[in-house]
């Protein structure tokens, strides 16, 4: 079973353009009336969230929800998207199947516009496993589906949190999430089966914020002494 | 007499005060003034000397009504004055710079004038330096009152004018380039549309002094550095260099770029500022056993450092003359050649294991003006020394992407020691693509437009590009696991 955490902020448009078929929880972090009204005329769960800004505690913040609400099995799966990455196309039934046949813990989904389709072959049909334990890894986690068990293991690494805590700004808490898999062997692929509105890659804009999350990356990196492969491994595509 | 004290904004500020953009322009500010010409003593004079409207006023009587019989003033023994003419001028304003002005004390060998506004000179017979601001601003040289060249320089903005005699006046604009005019030799100047000057011995755009080093960021991160170039328009140099950045901070050649310390309240050259380690929480140069190609060094984070700023400014403003009409207009400097790329040296092996170093880029536009009030012909709302810092927050906005500015922008880091080589962007390590080196860093522009929205309908595009921005880019490296990282994208 599928379940579903949206980031939203300020992006109440957008609401209605993630299909149904799945328990959904809305994490709000800057709230309207508005915003409430929609969710709960889509059907949708919600948390509120005091803070702006912080994705990282937001997605914690929502999984928490997902977790307790729904009370996921272990080979259940959440899915995890930002408010303006609404599906373009969206075939979870086969992103599921892919991950069940090759043992794939944890899907990328691809944006309209992503870079990392420059460095990593990805088929329109089927998925790349991809390798995540390089400094720059492909995990980004504006749009990705896990499966619970793969999330469990990684919360209890992370004294309960998918996403390290210690990443309060933009950037790196995805990176970093690619390098505990890595750390824990949990197979990641990347696939075009689930297309999400957007672009990945090129967010110069964050650039002033990003050197205090990069420094939070690197010192868990020595914290935790976490070999970095210079040169990913050769990608399989399945 | 009138002897208006000097414009000594602040004489003790520090480092960690000045280098923030309104501290920036209190650097501008420091400027000193020796005397200020003030509206109220223009108006003061034309009352004692009337129908002298018409005429031209002694720039002698304004500052000492007792010249004739006081003739020596010392002006501290300094041997350079400067004078501001502190009002909203007009062309119809005529100051001759003859006459009283040369009864000053012996020991003066420059004067600069420095003015808001146009105006109309005369008797340009000392070695007189003008300065005017604002693209729109200029001044009218009347040759009847001697020769436009025996001035010692000409600075006046993007454009001058002379009179030649014929009832309207003739425009210059050096193709484009500001105004400036320095050693220029006495003689007539030739009557006509394309009289160009004899001598052209060097351009500058004094306005540079004002940049300063902006404190770091929070965290306890060390401050950062200003390295700019005092010569983007050096018509004395034949050949323009190829390179923006041949070594650390090079724009166009060493002897014309100055570097701004801690602490320093003055700005050092290359050469005076290698010659010995710098000490205090500066940043600081490799020796002379580290230097890369060129001569240059190598830059070296001190421990407590780990950001550098990098202002370099890319175009400015001038004026268009298009049927009768005067027109602002950006204009790209072309002869400076930023599409060669930053090549940047860091002391790699010297670099602190796991601390995140940022180099951020930030191509700025001189300004000349204000862009709120640019376009019009009416009286700045910002001071005259605000326009001077090229850190203003009064210049904001436009188009910012390596394409937007017109060339496309590269950054290369080589690293020293074992780390030599190449580094390749997005996490790869060194050595590992040195097929393609370089960076192409995302420009960015660091303030939503908002007032200048005008700039977008008063001719200030060209090809379609906007060009009165603050561009900025931002990277990041890193040395982990005995390796330099560049995390950039």
């Amino acid at each position: 079973m599928l379940y579903r955490v949206v980031l939203s902020h300020n992006q109440t448009e957008n609401i209605r353009k993630f299909p149904g078929g799945c328990s959904t929880v809305f994490v709000f972090d800057a709230p309207t009336k508005a915003d409430i009204d929609e969710c709960t005329a889509h059907g949708c769960s919600y948390v509120l969230m005091p803070v702006a800004g912080n994705r990282g505690a937001n997605r914690n913040a929502g999984l928490q929800k997902v977790l307790t609400t729904f009370k996921p099995n272990y080979d259940d799966y959440v899915e995890f998207l930002d408010g303006d990455r609404y599906p373009i196309t969206y075939n979870p039934e086969k992103v599921l199947r892919i991950m069940e046949e090759h043992d794939i813990q944890c899907m990328l989904y691809s944006c309209g516009q992503d870079a990392r389709h420059e460095k990593i072959y990805v088929p329109l049909e089927g998925a790349t496993i991809v390798d995540t334990g390089t400094l720059c890894n492909p995990f980004y986690s504006c749009g990705f589906v896990m499966r619970v068990s793969a999330i469990l293991e990684v919360m209890a690494f992370n004294n309960g949190f998918l996403f390290e805590p210690r990443f309060t700004k933009w950037g790196s808490e995805d990176q970093y999430l690619g390098l505990v898999c890595e750390h824990f062997k949990q197979k990641v692929a990347i696939t075009c089966e689930t297309l999400l509105n957007g672009k990945v890659g090129g967010d110069s804009d964050f650039h002033q914020d990003y050197r205090e999350s990069l420094q939070t990356y690197v010192d868990l990196i020595r914290e935790h002494d976490f070999p970095i492969r210079n040169e990913p491994r050769e990608f399989v595509v399945v | 007499m009138i002897n208006n004290p000097p414009r000594n904004i602040h004489t003790d500020y520090v480092a960690s005060d000045v280098f923030k953009p309104k501290d920036a322009n209190a650097l501008a500010a420091s400027v000193q003034y020796d005397f200020v010409i003030t509206k109220e003593r223009v108006d003061e004079y034309r009352e004692k000397h009337e129908n002298t409207q018409e005429d031209w006023m002694d720039v002698g009587s304004l500052l000492w009504e007792d010249y004739e019989t006081t003739p020596d003033y010392t002006c501290g023994g300094r041997t350079a004055i400067h004078i501001l003419i502190n009002f909203h001028t007009t062309i119809e304003d005529r100051f001759n710079f003859g006459g009283g002005l040369t009864s000053l004390a012996s020991n003066i060998q420059e004067v600069h004038i420095h003015s808001l506004s146009s105006y109309r000179a005369t008797g340009t017979s000392l070695n007189i330096f003008y300065h005017t601001h604002g693209t729109e601003n200029y001044v009218l040289f009347d040759e009847a009152g001697g020769s436009l060249f025996r001035s010692k320089s000409l600075h006046v903005g993007s454009f001058m004018l002379w009179d030649n005699g014929e009832g309207y006046p003739q425009w210059h604009n050096n193709g484009g380039y500001p105004f400036i005019y320095e050693n220029c030799i006495e003689g007539p100047v030739p009557t006509g549309a394309s009289g160009e000057p004899d001598v052209i011995v060097e351009q500058k755009y004094w306005m540079t002094n004002a940049s300063g080093r902006r404190s770091g960021g929070g965290g306890g991160v060390g401050g950062t550095c200003v390295i700019t170039d005092f010569d983007i328009f050096d018509d004395g140099v034949d050949t323009v260099h190829s390179s923006v950045f041949s070594g650390l901070y090079t724009v166009i050649n060493a002897g014309n770029t100055r570097v701004l310390h801690n602490g320093a309240t003055e700005f050092s050259t290359i050469e005076d500022d290698t010659k010995g380690p710098i000490s205090g929480n500066g940043w600081s140069y490799a020796d002379s056993g580290h230097r890369w190609y060129n001569e240059y060094p190598w830059f070296r984070f001190n421990p407590d450092e780990n950001v550098l700023d990098i202002y370099t400014w890319f175009a400015y403003k001038g004026v268009e003359y298009d049927s009768g009409v005067y027109k602002s207009k950006w204009y790209v400097n072309n002869r400076w050649t930023i599409g060669g790329g930053f090549d940047f040296g860091i002391m790699a092996n010297e670099l602190q294991e796991g601390i995140v170093y940022e180099v951020r880029i930030h191509i700025v536009s001189l300004p000349p003006s204000d862009p709120h009030t640019w376009h019009n012909a009416v009286e700045p709302h910002v001071p005259f020394n605000e326009w001077a810092s090229p850190i203003s927050e009064k210049v904001t906005p436009g188009v910012k992407d390596s394409e937007s500015l017109g060339q496309d922008i590269t950054l290369q880091i080589l690293f020293t020691g074992e780390f030599s080589g190449q580094c390749a962007p997005w996490g790869s390590p060194p050595g590992t693509s040195s097929s393609n080196p370089y960076i192409k860093p995302s420009f960015k522009q660091p303030a939503a437009i908002s007032d200048n929205n005008d700039c977008s309908t008063y001719s200030v595009r060209t090809s379609g590009r906007i060009y009165d921005i603050i561009a900025e880019a931002t990277v990041q490296f890193v040395l982990l696991g005995n390796r330099a990282y560049i995390m950039s994208y």
